[in-house]
């Protein structure tokens, strides 16, 4: 078996091993650990819907769906690599492999999409149940350098315009150019400018959650500001990579580069929340019922 | 510095955010240059609408307690502790009290005060206008 496939199967098994058993555990075992020690009774605005012993068996069962999900992704994978060993693949030295490792990925972010979402609905209902009440803010202004070093940033758009700059050196200067060269632009401003939105809108956007505690929503905006930040570098430095394996005909990389890339993103980003917003230390008690006010 | 709002209560909620401004510069929570942050920012915070808070803002101003520095931002005056503690509505009741006391011993009944209120405040919309 030649280097290049070794390579490729070892990547493809990480992915696997990534998206569709580690990071699905650590999402369950995070829910499961909410539902134990935060219960309903003590943590009402937890729970905007009535949480009865049906509720908790469907979120249970849930749970236990979610996870055999992800696990039959993981045995797809898994019986993509048998096939490919038994009918002894390698990827094509022209390109376009890759194709597949992005079929599959999307395949495996669909459940942890669906949790995202899932996540998304019950701030809603929270939202929706706080009618009323008093309402508390910080008097100090957030700045994007305050949750992240202006070098970062600087680095995030030298990467963005260098690749830019790279791409037409590659392309020519003179237009006009072929579609792709059109798509390929327009396609990486526009995600540079999903990041910066998605970063503007936790930074003085509405809070998705309306009961979270002030030290978490910084720990969270930094979160968010970290993953748009990086995740923009390394969409920059990804292009760059596969524009220079086409320019030197190194295409039979494309599809290790391809799953490294996601590999990366999802490490980076899924993992950085991980570790900053660690549910240990969440402060729990914003979900308690409020105290009646006794006038003094 | 945190500020709180009671969205059932009967204070309107730009005169809440006024006064809770006011509070923390009087109790030394923030002080002169101090930023504030965006009315965006605290409009949100607070689940408010942007013109609430802008309104807040646009007194507090005017009663020289917060300045505006274009794109930099919102500061808090200089001279923002001595400003919270005067109160401009008790100084307009002070003023109408007198006023009022002095036009009824003149002799001018209550229906010609409030029509020659009115006539003023019309006067001065429409000059406005």
């Amino acid at each position: 078996m030649s280097a290049i496939l070794l390579l490729f199967y070892a990547v493809f098994l990480s992915q696997i091993f990534l998206i569709s058993i580690y990071f699905p555990m650590k999402i369950r075992s995070r829910i499961l650990y909410v539902i134990k020690n935060y219960p309903p009774k003590e943590y009402p605005k937890l729970y905007p819907k009535p949480y009865d012993f049906y509720a908790e068996k469907a979120a249970k069962s849930g749970l236990s769906t979610y996870r055999n999900i992800n696990l039959f992704i993981a045995a797809i994978g898994l019986g993509i690599l048998v096939w490919a060993l038994a009918s002894g693949y390698s990827p094509h030295p022209l390109g376009g492999d890759e194709i597949f490792v992005m079929l599959y990925l999307l395949l495996q972010v669909a459940p942890i999409l669906y949790a995202e979402i899932r996540t998304f609905k019950l701030y809603w209902g929270m939202r929706e149940a706080n009618v009323g009440g008093s309402r508390k803010a910080e008097l100090n202004p957030r700045n994007l350098f305050d949750f992240i070093s202006p070098a970062f940033v600087a680095l995030a758009v030298l990467l963005y315009a260098g690749f830019i700059v790279f791409y037409l050196y590659d392309k020519g200067f003179t237009a006009p150019w072929e579609w792709e060269v059109y798509v390929t632009i327009a396609g990486i401003t526009g995600m540079n400018l999903l990041f910066a939105g998605m970063i503007a809108k936790h930074l003085v956007g509405k809070k998705l959650n309306p009961h979270q505690a002030h030290k978490d929503r910084l720990r969270q905006i930094e979160t968010i500001v970290k993953i748009g930040i990086f995740a923009s570098i390394a969409a920059s430095v990804f292009l760059i990579l596969t524009s220079l394996v086409d320019k030197y005909e190194l295409e039979v990389f494309d599809p290790v580069l391809t799953s490294l890339y996601f590999q990366i993103i999802t490490f980076f980003g899924l993992g950085l929340e991980f570790r900053t917003v660690k549910v240990e230390t969440v402060d729990f008690s914003v979900y308690k019922e409020d105290k009646p006010v006794i006038p003094t | 510095m945190e500020i709180i709002i009671d969205i059932d209560g009967e204070v309107p909620l730009f005169a809440q955010v006024i006064e809770q401004i006011k509070k923390a510069i009087l109790c030394d929570k923030i002080g002169p240059g101090d930023a504030l942050p965006s009315i965006r920012q605290l409009a949100n915070d607070l689940g408010m609408n942007n013109k609430t808070v802008a309104k807040a803002y646009i007194l507090l101003e005017r009663d020289s307690v917060i300045q505006t520095k274009g794109y930099r931002g919102t500061f808090i005056h200089p001279e923002a502790k001595v400003n919270s503690s005067v109160d401009l509505n008790e100084w307009v009741l002070t003023k109408f009290n007198e006023t009022i006391t002095a036009l009824r011993k003149a002799g001018v009944t209550d229906s010609e005060i409030r029509i020659a209120f009115g006539n003023v405040m019309n006067y001065r919309t429409d000059k406005e206008e």
